[in-house]
């Protein structure tokens, strides 16, 4: 395979369990080929370079030299990032006659290109992985009859990396022939011998983590490439699968915990997720939709607390803090608060562990890959809309969502509290269509509008900071909390509340000011003026 | 792609010395290198015409009366800028660079024009907002000398660390007619003074925009 040197894209997936559950596994029938073939068994050993600076890992590179039996076989994967691709890296490799890098041999002017400049002995190892792979080749059929080979290869061993050693424990799934579905299905199916969780990391990524001691980074959403002539059908699959990679790619800062934003961040791609489910809402088949909604409401959900607390601590009861230094009753609430914030964590931790969160991911991975949802419940004209080009989906749910919020928030100056948070509501349904969509336009003529929306929606949220402290500490003072509740609790919720609450009130003016220059912005999507 | 932007004001300051070193340097790598010659004398694209074919390919642009666009396809562009350049016209420039090397000499006329290079530089948009690095590169040093330690404590004046020091020796005027730099010289001799490029070189490598795309968290 490696005796010439050559590019290619790997397809696979990896799931993470317990050598135990490992060992399960690797008996699961759909994992013996048909013929019985023999599992290989290998004992490799990998060794990763880079720069002192890191400059491969920063271009989201990784190069490694691997040892296998006699042989030395030199790797270089791009797209080794989170934020790149859950399924697919680019990759090069070649043999070379030592554990010393060899640059002169990589014959790809991407992959060189991609290197960039390595001055002579500047690459150096960072870390090193010891594996003892056995691999089973599984041939067959997937579930809609077409061909599929599949390697699993099933690792166990360890990353070093300056001294600490990591275990590690993991299936590869890669594909050597058929569709990227069949790596979902096989996936889905040993989830039912046992369960795995899929891992987002690659194994450099690890190794990198481990070498320099830094917490999982967050990271921001990628923007897409949309344009007016994009296919409804390309956009749909190019928007779903954007919001999945988001939010695969915060997993691991939002276990860690450490950032607030690894969280939030995860619960922006599940939220843009689901919102992006409603603007396509029609052109899918009605099970797909609740199926895929339903999920990710319950992964948000089980985010929602964590988020919540977070935002509570940091930027609703700490301006009150700054105004009242040395308060003892707000020092308890900040205790309890953040006792509950550390139990909402472990929700978090809790829900990604759970096997429904893997399937949901796996279904949703190859239902993305095959575009399942042209399936036989597509009507005739949801055929039709996903044929069309994306303006003009843009167009009408555009002015669809405008107007409801129009009327929603008609005679704003007399709506009540709970009025106004439908408005928010609506708002907030809007901007994220706006969001999808507004590629579509020029840049220009938007401003306006964006801007009017941002002003309204940042004098509402302050509705949402009361109704937001208003639940948590209402919980805080409920029945879970029971009668031991520490002294100074109950007036510290009653200082915070009382403070939102004055702040509406302040802000009023401002709200009817922002709600009047929104209500009043030509919509761009309508061309000129 | 990287785009470096070799600038100084002051002629004789050895910029077409950096802007042919740092191209040859790319090209020798396997980067797809063009090297664009902004400046009326053309001494850049000079040294290209004279570029023996079995070295590192570097693809020469005539920018000299009007600039285009960079080529599809080039992993490293270095512009070779004009001398005495106005600011007006380095805008332009600077607005396609991801990283200005400014290369200085250590006499003290040099020095002062520098400065105000420098300091002129820091009010440009793209630099301000920290969207171009700047490198200041000690050129010609003779290590030891009074005007080298001149140099460093202008350097810590002007509040640039400086991205390495060049020394001076005879062999870059040597090789500059055959079209060569040090970075096509095989010999054990030169290795020391390819060391002399290597934080310049790392400093333009860390400016890659696509480095800063990878980098997630903010």
């Amino acid at each position: 395979m490696a005796n010439q040197p050559s590019t290619a894209t790997e397809v696979e997936l990896k799931l993470a369990a317990d050598p135990e559950t490992l060992e399960r596994l690797w008996q699961a029938p759909m994992l013996r080929g048909r013929d019985g073939a023999a599992p290989k068994v290998k004992e490799l050993e990998n060794i990763y370079f880079d720069t002192a600076d890191l400059r491969l890992r920063k271009r989201g590179l990784a190069f490694r030299i691997r040892r296998d039996g006699t042989r030395f076989i030199q790797t270089v994967k791009t797209g080794d990032n989170e934020a790149a691709s859950l399924f697919s890296r680019g990759e090069w490799e070649g043999p070379v006659p030592s554990l010393e890098p060899q640059l002169d041999i990589i014959d790809d002017p991407e992959i060189r290109a991609a290197l960039g400049l390595i001055l002579p002995g500047e690459l150096r190892p960072v870390f090193v992985t010891r594996v003892h792979r056995e691999i089973q080749q599984v041939n067959g059929t997937d579930s809609l009859g077409r061909l599929k080979v599949i390697e699993a290869a099933f690792d166990r061993g360890e990353i070093e990396a300056s001294g600490s050693v990591q275990p590690l424990s993991e299936i590869e799934l890669e594909l050597v022939e058929g569709t990227p579905r069949a790596l979902f299905d096989l996936a889905l199916a040993l989830q039912d011998v046992a369960p795995t969780q899929l891992e987002t990391r690659s194994k450099s990524a690890r190794g990198y983590a481990l070498a320099t001691g830094r917490k999982p980074a967050w990271h921001p959403a990628k923007p897409l490439a949309l344009t007016a002539e994009t296919r409804t059908d390309n956009a749909l699959a190019a928007v779903l699968e954007a919001c999945l990679l988001h939010w695969t790619a915060n997993e691991a800062a939002a276990l860690d915990g450490s950032d607030p934003e690894g969280v939030h961040q995860m619960r922006v791609g599940l939220r843009r997720f689901r919102s992006a489910l409603s603007v396509f809402s029609e052109l899918l088949p009605e099970d797909h939709h609740r199926w895929l909604n339903t999920e990710a409401r319950w992964a948000l959900n089980a985010l929602g607390p964590a988020r919540d607390w977070d935002v509570f601590l940091a930027e609703l009861l700490a301006p009150v803090e700054a105004n009242r230094p040395g308060d003892k009753d707000l020092a308890v609430l900040r205790k309890v608060a953040e006792k509950r914030r550390a139990e909402a964590y472990q929700q978090v931790r809790e829900a990604v562990s759970e096997p429904r969160y893997t399937r949901f991911l796996l279904r949703l991975g190859g239902w993305l890959e095959d575009r399942a949802w042209h399936c036989a419940a597509l009507t005739p004209a949801q055929a039709v809309w996903l044929d069309q080009p994306l303006i003009t989906l843009a167009n009408k749910l555009l002015t669809k969502r405008h107007r409801k919020t129009l009327k929603l928030g008609k005679h704003f100056d007399r709506l009540s509290v709970e009025k106004r948070h439908e408005v928010r509501i609506a708002m907030k349904k809007l901007r994220y269509t706006t969001e999808f969509f507004r590629a579509l336009y020029p840049a220009k003529t938007e401003k306006p509008y964006l801007k009017a929306m941002r002003g309204l929606q940042e004098s509402l949220g302050h509705l949402n900071d009361v109704a937001v402290a208003e639940t948590l500490l209402a919980e805080l003072a409920g029945p879970r909390a029971g009668a031991r509740r520490p002294a100074g609790l109950d007036q510290a919720i009653g200082k915070v509340i009382g403070w939102y609450a004055h702040g509406v009130l302040s802000f009023e003016p401002e709200m009817r000011e922002t709600w009047r220059a929104f209500a009043k912005t030509h919509p761009f999507w309508n061309g000129k003026k | 792609m990287i785009t470096i932007l070799v600038a100084n004001p002051k002629g004789g300051c050895g910029k077409t010395t950096v802007a042919t070193h740092i191209a040859a340097a790319f090209a020798n790598a396997g980067l797809r290198t063009a090297l664009a010659d902004a400046d009326k004398q053309g001494s850049s694209l000079g040294w290209m015409k004279q570029r023996p074919s079995e070295a590192g390919p570097i693809q020469p642009l005539d920018w000299r009366d009007s600039w285009g666009k960079p080529p599809k396809a080039i992993d490293r562009l270095i512009i070779d800028s004009p001398a005495a350049m106005k600011m007006g016209k380095i805008d332009d420039l600077l607005r396609m660079a991801d990283v200005v090397v400014v290369p200085v000499l250590p006499s003290g006329f040099d020095v002062a024009a520098t400065g105000d290079f420098l300091k002129k530089l820091e009010t440009l948009k793209p630099i301000r907002k920290s969207r171009t690095a700047v490198a200041v590169v000690r050129n010609r040093v003779q290590l030891g000398t009074r005007s080298a330690g001149r140099l460093d404590s202008f350097m810590i004046g002007v509040g640039h660390k400086g991205v390495g020091r060049l020394r001076h020796r005879t062999i870059y005027t040597e090789i500059a007619a055959q079209g060569l730099s040090i970075f096509d010289l095989s010999g054990k001799q030169y290795e020391d003074l390819r060391d002399d490029w290597a934080p310049l070189l790392r400093y333009i490598e860390n400016s890659d925009p696509g480095i800063n795309a990878f980098a997630g968290s903010r």
